[in-house]
């Protein structure tokens, strides 16, 4: 049954309360969990680090490697200041250098990142940038987006629900503009990459919203990383056109609080210390 | 409860048109929080100026491991100013992110000549932590040479 999580202003509370309500359906798994962040890249001090023990523990990726793979934050050096129509020629020089810079820096790692097995089928910021993601040279969705959100900012208009729409072979189409597609339409597989199969887009009064698609959401070894990830990549859109930033919306549609993975005991143990953290 | 901004909540701060935003209560239904302070926040370093720092790959062939660490840490320092070195790994280096360690590989790999100069997947996750941990890598990977590196790929 599908459920919808209170709306909260932290990926931190969102992310823990998701894995609570989930972590208490039978087997710690449900279907259709959304969750909700109205101010997407902000944090509950310490959450992130509980977290990060954790996985260190158990000998997991950390909250920043998973949040990388979607929006690859330590290649980008943002300008200290946000594209807005009008703007001067140099300054926007100075944001499209800035992403190029991204790209180019991403570009060049991705041969050596795909060659590990468990990239063989891409990566999810790969296929943002170089859509199938596998190889240089593909279809670059984000740059596409910045193109047109910038578009409907010089044309005036601040509400565009055509960003929104959900089908995959238009995901490719330069004339009309879905969500970000990281599901490939002849992918059969039903494990593995991509858990991570779409990422929707609204501009809704001049503020840009989004909502990311998990076909499979591991809440403890990914969600939180997931959650960050995608706050960075809202963050560079919202620079790279002058959008206010929006709230994030993780629909989760099925949610695995990873019972088969981790002892139930600890999970339950990483929500109270994280619980704690929160309430402080 | 305190807050903290994640690297993403730091751009945006330093975005005049944004400041409002991240200082206004939100509409929907909360907890009660304290909000972000942006205002206190530093502005971000600026952009690199010019071409890319460039790594000479006759040079590198050359480097102790010592010398090659510093190396790296000035391509990083000169080429993603964003990237804080301020933080110290385990082996008393400072700490990166893990992509950062590969966007390192893929340099030195670039100015060797060597695309395939590392084996990812032969990599301990530990060794992807620190510029010494990259160092380390690389300039046992140049010692190796060619066609072990080849080998091992």
């Amino acid at each position: 049954m599908s459920h919808a999580i209170e709306p909260v202003q932290s990926l931190s509370e969102a992310w823990l309360r998701t894995l609570q309500y989930t972590a208490a359906q039978k087997n710690g798994r449900a279907v259709h969990v959304v969750a909700t962040v109205t101010q997407p890249g902000v944090e509950i001090d310490g959450v992130r680090t509980t977290i990060d023990a954790f996985l260190n523990e158990h000998g997991c990726q950390s909250v920043e490697t998973v949040a990388e793979t979607i929006f690859p934050a330590s290649l980008y050096t943002p300008p200290p200041f946000d594209w807005a129509p009008g703007i001067a020629k140099d300054k926007e020089a100075e944001l499209d250098e800035a992403a190029t810079r991204l790209y180019d820096a991403y570009l060049d790692i991705l041969p050596l990142v795909v060659s590990v097995h468990a990239n063989r089928r891409g990566t999810y910021f790969g296929r943002m940038i170089t859509y199938p993601g596998r190889e240089v040279g593909g279809v670059n969705q984000l740059d596409a987006r910045v193109r047109r959100l910038r578009s409907e900012a010089n044309a005036g208009r601040r509400t565009n629900n055509t960003l929104d729409m959900d089908l995959a072979a238009d995901a490719l189409d330069d004339s009309f503009l879905p969500g970000l597609q990281e599901y490939s339409e002849n992918d059969n597989r039903t494990r593995g990459f991509p858990c991570l199969t779409h990422i929707d887009f609204t501009l809704h009064e001049g503020r840009l919203h989004a909502l990311a698609v998990y076909r499979h959401q591991y809440l403890v070894e990914k969600a939180y990383g997931n959650l960050v990830g995608l706050s960075s990549l809202m963050s560079f859109l919202s620079q790279q056109t002058g959008c206010e930033l929006g709230e994030l919306a993780m629909h989760a549609t099925f949610a695995d609080a990873q019972r088969s993975t981790f002892a139930s005991r600890d999970i339950a143990e990483l929500a109270a210390s994280a619980s704690l953290q929160v309430g402080r | 409860m305190t807050w903290e901004a994640t690297d993403a909540s730091l751009w945006r701060s330093n975005s005049q048109s944004h400041r409002t935003h991240l200082t206004s209560v939100s509409e929907y239904l909360t907890i009660c929080v304290m909000n972000y302070d942006a205002p206190s926040v530093p502005a971000p370093p600026p952009l690199p100026s010019g071409p890319i720092p460039q790594l000479d790959g006759g040079r590198l062939r050359r480097c102790t491991e010592a010398e090659l660490g510093n190396e790296l840490n000035a391509l990083v320092r000169g080429a993603l100013p964003a990237v804080g070195l301020n933080e110290l790994a385990a082996d008393g280096s400072p700490r990166i992110a893990s992509l950062v360690a590969v966007w390192m590989i893929t340099q030195v790999a670039k100015a060797v000549g060597q695309p395939r100069l590392v084996s990812l997947s032969q990599v301990k996750a530990e060794e992807l932590r620190s510029i010494a941990g990259v160092a380390r890598l690389a300039y046992n990977a140049l010692r190796a040479g060619p066609a072990q590196a080849a080998a091992a790929s």
